[in-house]
């Protein structure tokens, strides 16, 4: 019956080519089949007598069965269609159980403490202390490495632009490389397992460069916690970290102005005295600063400034999201369009 | 580390932060990342190619830079992204088939249109070619703005003077956010013909123009098919048109066809589609392909696709046009950056944009040579005075201890401006000769005369029009060149599934269990030559073929069900099987309603459709109808009406006629009718129809056919009882009668079943209520008068009757041959049914002589 039932739904195209064959079990689920057979000497199986043995009568059937059910199938296609459709979520269904399986399967195995080998993580087991830094690119995620507070700090260095969840399918995510290391840091699990609790930090602290493309990455990320890890950024876990833009050195002197906008800068330049000239460094990217730099300016407790991500307006963030993450394009463009005049970075 | 240090927490809206995250990144990549600018054609990071070779001096008269050295100047002055992109900007500018006017000068690996990579950066070399000096000359006359790079350190111009129209001339194409680009490349002469076209008269209509810029030309050539499209895109911005290689049929010496690709479209790899073709062949979705070859050298591109002997190259060439990129679309989406915002643009927008630039630009630089030239002429001025008082001036500079007080007493005694003053000082004694004299004298006055023409020129616009429109003219004159796309007028006939299949002779076979399927007649032939019959089709054990229609592939099949609704498939619909084959249940092909079933399957050719041909409808209750066939030209697979049927009623058959023909209908009461089609005149589709015959209480039609004259009127009884009587013994006589008798019914013989003309030579086929079939030969059956009882041909067992007549065509005899029905029956069935077939051979005999 499977065979027959596989041979007609590739024939007609219900099942493609490429996709997997239905099992017995997906084409048996909830169907019943009658047989009847005469036979002058009828063997059964086992003491309950509920199975005939005879192989004969097994071929016989097999064939007869094969023969009359595929001319059933081409004869009534509108009833051959509905047993396909339910042999197709059935699969459906006993694929998707057996990934969540192997899901959990697979986090009981992270939890060993089996970690990303990218991850520099800290010292500290105790969550309340320690923060994740997420660093763009690995020429960032060295000095942060470098200026980090070991005790406390790890970081997790990630390349370039990570997948757009708003737009992929669960399993594009979870085989994601890079979205991978970062629930095995976070070490709370996925999906119905999510357990906020677990979390090995308690400050998860996006640190992208402070250009466009960071801006960017910064949307992805908060796209992938807000839709994935939904309970980190309920608890209020979600900082983002606020390099500066510019960084001012004046005449000989050494020390670093550091300045976080442009109105701040001219604000400053035109406050200095005639005489010192200032040397003005734009910072496109983290990995333009010094480690201790870095660590002075965007990681140190003392100096930086963070921003918290907070989700008070769930309902509104859902929708923002939805529409600038999300498959259509239409609301995006209008988007775009109405609010062209407002934007705050323009690097050109 | 806890929040106690943590000074400096600030809340940040997620949705906000959203936001204006992804504003920023959004626009940036709109204004600055992935849209040329509508004046220069340019995005950033091609602009700052451009900008920085040339500021290297690394022009089209200097030998060729190493590409790493230029990728690096412009990552480092101007462009902080990474170096594959700016690498692969620059040898897309580079590529001949990329480009329609190349703008960098490559040597060395580019890639090709195989879409094999370009060789490494540190391989290949590259200047500006020609024509990238007419995207920038004059950039030195203050004719566009300069902006700080990203560290400030340098300047990079915000858009490039564009002598030339770049955007059109080398298309874009782009994906920003929420947004895309895509513009063809068009050729220079053209579109500069255009601009003047723009310049005559501001009020030009984009038909117009299109006049001198007809469409888009690729620089890999190929076909663009209709002007719709075209001009929808002109037009709006927004539109697609079919792009097609160009190809030729060749006749090799052998005598094969040959399909030879000469010009791919636009941006298609070639190496993808020849990939493409072989795997079709593979999976067997083209047929007739034996080979396929990359012919490319030197001397051009040619991919030659060799045609078995036996398959039609345009059948093949469609099915490539359909299944590969030999045929693409390119859709139109003229978006770029007019004044710092994206706008889809259409033609002339585009142009009045870039024209606007131009003038801006001219005026810029006029105004930049009249400052100049004011300048020198402000020097040339003192130099004069001082020639007119040199030994007065050389006594001054003489008595003075220093050169500043030489220069305060020069400008005090001469009222000189300082600049006049130190060009003085500067002065060589050799100024002092007559000819140097004259020659500033001639230089002053050649200023003077550039100076009014300069002002003349700012003051009116028409000359800076002039200006420009000499300037494209010399540039048209220099690097235009011939189209090298050619434009077919006419859209693109949708290629039909028609034309990728084809013609072929097909018998198509209908059972009575509703099992279809249609068999090359080829095949029958083939196995025909013995002289013996071939085994015809399988069919399952309580089937047998009803109809058979020997028809093409692209001929229509009309299929007329009972509830007088008709249905209608091409030949190459219906699924092809080999000879045994069963079939497949009609009911995978048409959506039958619960109880339809297929009463008449009738073939149509174009021819048919086209001429004097009817359908005539004969339906149980005796109602006739002649539709004209061109009425059934259009229907969809899920049905039409027929006719319109009473309750109760159904179709019983339905006859191709010429409008000469007779008709015949017999009723299950054994009397009939005949007369002239034409007593019945041509109705619509819908229509009812008119009464054929007058039924006597609860007589139903049981037979119908076309009379002719020749041939003889076959009747069946319920009890087995037959008999042929020759046509000419039915006269013909008005419709609508109650008709005359055909056949003595009694309680031997029983009623009619079936009746229907024979020449002779046909197979007639009864089933039995129980089941059975017999099939034997029309001439079998004794030819008796009209109101006769017949003969016996079957003995049946009580209970037994005839249920069904079933004529096979003569021409189905030749192809399915005789044994076939010992096949088609099961053998116990076979075993009865030639058993009743002999009981009713020695009955007949016996009837005989009872008569």
């Amino acid at each position: 019956m499977t065979r027959v039932i596989n041979d007609y739904a590739r024939k007609n195209g219900q099942l493609k080519e490429s996709a997997e064959s239905l099992s017995g079990e997906d084409v048996r689920e909830g169907m019943t089949a009658i047989v009847s057979i005469k036979h002058p000497d009828p063997q059964f199986e086992g003491q309950t007598k509920t199975k005939l043995g005879n192989s004969d009568a097994r071929q016989a059937t097999d064939r007869m069965f094969s023969e009359t059910f595929s001319r059933f199938m081409m004869e009534n296609p509108a009833v051959a269609r509905q047993i396909v459709e339910k042999g197709i979520l059935a699969q459906r269904a006993r694929l998707a159980a057996k990934r969540a399986r192997e899901m959990t399967r697979k986090q009981s195995g992270l939890e060993i403490g089996n970690l990303p080998g990218k991850l520099a993580d800290n010292i500290s087991n105790d969550p309340s202390l320690s923060e994740l830094f997420i660093v763009e690119g690995d020429s960032a995620g060295g000095s942060a490495k470098q200026g980090r507070n070991r005790v406390t700090q790890a970081i997790l260095p990630i390349r370039g632009k990570i997948l757009n969840v708003g737009k992929a399918t669960l399993d594009k995510v979870l085989a994601n490389e890079e979205i991978r290391s970062l629930f095995t840091a976070m070490g709370t699990g996925f999906g119905k397992d999510f357990d906020v609790e677990k979390a090995h930090y308690h400050k998860v602290i996006i640190m992208t460069d402070a250009d466009v493309d960071g801006a960017h990455i910064r949307t992805l990320l908060l796209t992938l916690f807000y839709r994935y890890m939904r309970p980190l950024v309920d608890a209020g876990y979600i900082y983002i970290a606020q390099p500066p833009l510019y960084g001012v050195s004046l005449g000989n002197n050494k020390e670093m102005h550091y300045i976080d906008s442009d109105e701040e800068l001219d604000e400053f330049l035109t406050q200095l005295p005639s005489h010192i000239k200032p040397k003005v460094q734009r910072y496109k990217g983290l990995g333009e600063m010094d480690y201790d730099q870095l660590a002075d300016t965007t990681m140190d407790p003392q100096n930086r400034r963070l921003l918290r991500v907070d989700p008070t307006d769930a309902e509104a963030a859902d929708s923002v999201i939805d529409m600038l993450m999300g498959n259509e394009v239409a609301p995006r463009r209008e988007f775009i369009e109405e609010n062209a005049v407002f934007v705050e970075n323009l690097d050109i | 580390m806890s929040e106690r240090n943590d000074m400096r927490i600030k809340n940040a809206n997620l949705s906000e932060q959203m936001k204006t995250s992804f504003l920023s990144y959004a626009m940036s990549v709109i204004v600055a990342r992935a849209l040329p600018d509508v004046r220069d054609g340019m995005k950033p990071v091609h602009r700052r190619i451009l900008y920085s070779m040339i500021e290297q001096g690394n022009t089209p008269d200097k030998p060729h830079k190493k590409s790493a050295r230029i990728v690096g100047d412009v990552m480092g002055k101007y462009h902080p992204h990474g170096d594959s992109a700016i690498y692969e900007s620059m040898v897309r500018m580079a590529q001949d088939f990329s480009y329609r006017h190349m703008l960098i000068d490559g040597h060395g690996n580019f890639g090709s249109v195989d879409g094999d990579s370009p060789a490494a950066m540190r391989y290949t070399e590259a200047r500006l070619s020609k024509i990238a000096m007419e995207m920038i000359r004059d950039l030195n006359k203050d004719t566009v703005n300069f902006v700080p790079n990203y560290d400030g350190e340098e300047r990079e111009p915000e858009v490039l003077p564009a002598r030339f129209p770049n955007l059109l001339v080398n298309g874009a194409s782009g994906i920003a956010v929420g947004m895309a680009t895509s513009i063809p490349t068009h050729n220079l002469g053209e579109v500069i013909s255009a601009l003047h076209m723009l310049m005559d008269n501001p009020d030009v209509t984009t038909s117009e123009l299109m006049t001198a810029l007809p469409g888009p030309d690729f620089p890999t050539g190929a076909i663009v098919m209709g002007k719709s499209g075209i001009r929808r895109a002109y037009e709006t911005g927004r539109g697609t048109v079919t792009v097609r290689a160009k190809v030729d049929i060749e006749q090799t010496k052998s005598g094969r066809e040959q399909i030879i690709v000469t010009e791919l479209p636009y941006m298609v790899n070639k190496a993808r589609l020849i990939e493409r073709v072989s795997e079709l062949v593979r999976d067997k979705r083209i047929e007739g392909i034996t080979g396929i070859r990359d012919e490319s050298d030197r001397e051009g591109l040619r991919v030659s696709i060799d045609v078995r002997r036996d398959a039609s190259a345009s059948v093949i060439l469609n099915n490539l046009y359909k299944q590969t990129l030999l045929q693409t679309s390119f859709s139109f989406n003229m978006l770029a950056i007019d004044h710092g915002k994206p706008k889809t643009l259409n033609l002339k927008e585009i142009l009045v944009a870039y024209l606007e630039h131009q003038r801006e630009v001219i005026r810029r630089r006029t105004a930049f040579d009249l400052k100049k030239a004011q300048a020198r002429a402000h020097i040339l001025e003192g130099l004069r005075i001082a020639l007119d008082h040199i030994d007065a001036i050389i006594s001054i500079i003489r008595s003075s201890k220093t050169s500043d007080e030489a220069k305060g007493r020069l400008i005090e005694s001469y009222s000189l401006s300082d600049k006049q003053a130190q060009a003085i000082l500067d002065m060589r004694l050799v100024r002092l000769t007559g000819l140097e004299r004259d020659k500033i004298e001639d230089e002053y006055r050649k200023l003077e005369a550039l100076i009014t023409d300069l002002k003349d020129i700012l003051a009116h616009s028409a000359r800076v029009d002039k200006i420009i429109y000499n300037e494209l003219l010399d540039i048209q004159q220099k690097f235009g060149d011939e189209r090298r796309t050619e434009l077919q007028v006419g859209d693109v006939t949708n290629i039909e599934d028609e034309d990728l299949i084809e013609e072929e002779d097909v018998i198509v076979t209908l059972t009575s269990n509703g099992y279809i399927k249609r068999v090359p007649t080829a095949e029958f032939k083939a196995q025909n030559r013995g002289g013996r019959g071939v085994q015809g089709m399988n069919v399952h054990d309580d089937d047998v073929i009803e109809q058979m229609v020997s028809t093409s592939t692209h001929n229509a099949l009309l299929f007329f069900t009972n509830k007088g609704k008709v249905y209608r498939m091409k030949g190459y619909e219906i699924p092809e099987y080999g000879r045994h084959a069963k079939g497949i249940p009609v009911v995978n092909l048409l959506n039958f309603d619960n109880d339809e079933k297929i009463q008449t399957l009738i073939s149509v050719s174009d021819q048919t459709a086209a001429s004097e041909s009817y359908l005539f409808f004969v339906t149980q209750l005796g109602v006739v109808k002649r539709t004209a066939v061109k009425d059934f030209s259009n229907i969809r697979t899920n049905g039409l009406k027929a006719l319109t049927l009473h309750d109760d009623d159904e179709v019983l058959n339905v006859m191709i006629t010429n409008g000469e023909q007779n008709i015949i209908i017999a009723t299950h009461d054994g009397y009939s009718v005949s007369f002239s089609e034409s007593d019945v005149r041509v109705m619509g589709r819908s229509a009812a129809g008119v009464r054929g015959i007058r039924l006597r209480d609860d007589d139903i039609v049981i037979g119908a056919d076309i009379l002719n004259p020749k041939a003889n009127v076959l009747v069946i009884t319920e009890n087995g009882y037959g008999k042929q009587t020759a046509a000419t013994e039915y006269p013909i006589k008005g419709r609508g009668g109650k008709g005359i008798k055909t056949a003595n019914i009694t309680a031997k013989n029983g009623s009619l079943v079936g009746m229907t003309i024979v020449d002779g030579d046909e197979d007639i086929m009864l089933t039995t209520n129980q089941g059975v079939m017999i099939r034997f030969t029309a001439d079998s059956v004794s030819q008796t008068g009209r109101a006769t009882l017949g003969v016996r041909l079957i003995r049946l067992e009580k209970e037994t009757k005839v249920a069904t007549l079933a004529k096979v065509d003569p021409e189905t005899l030749d192809t399915e041959g005789t044994d076939s029905q010992a096949k088609a029956v099961d053998e116990t069935q076979s075993e009865q049914a030639s058993e009743l077939l002999s009981r009713a051979q020695d009955d007949q005999q016996s009837t005989h002589s009872e008569e």
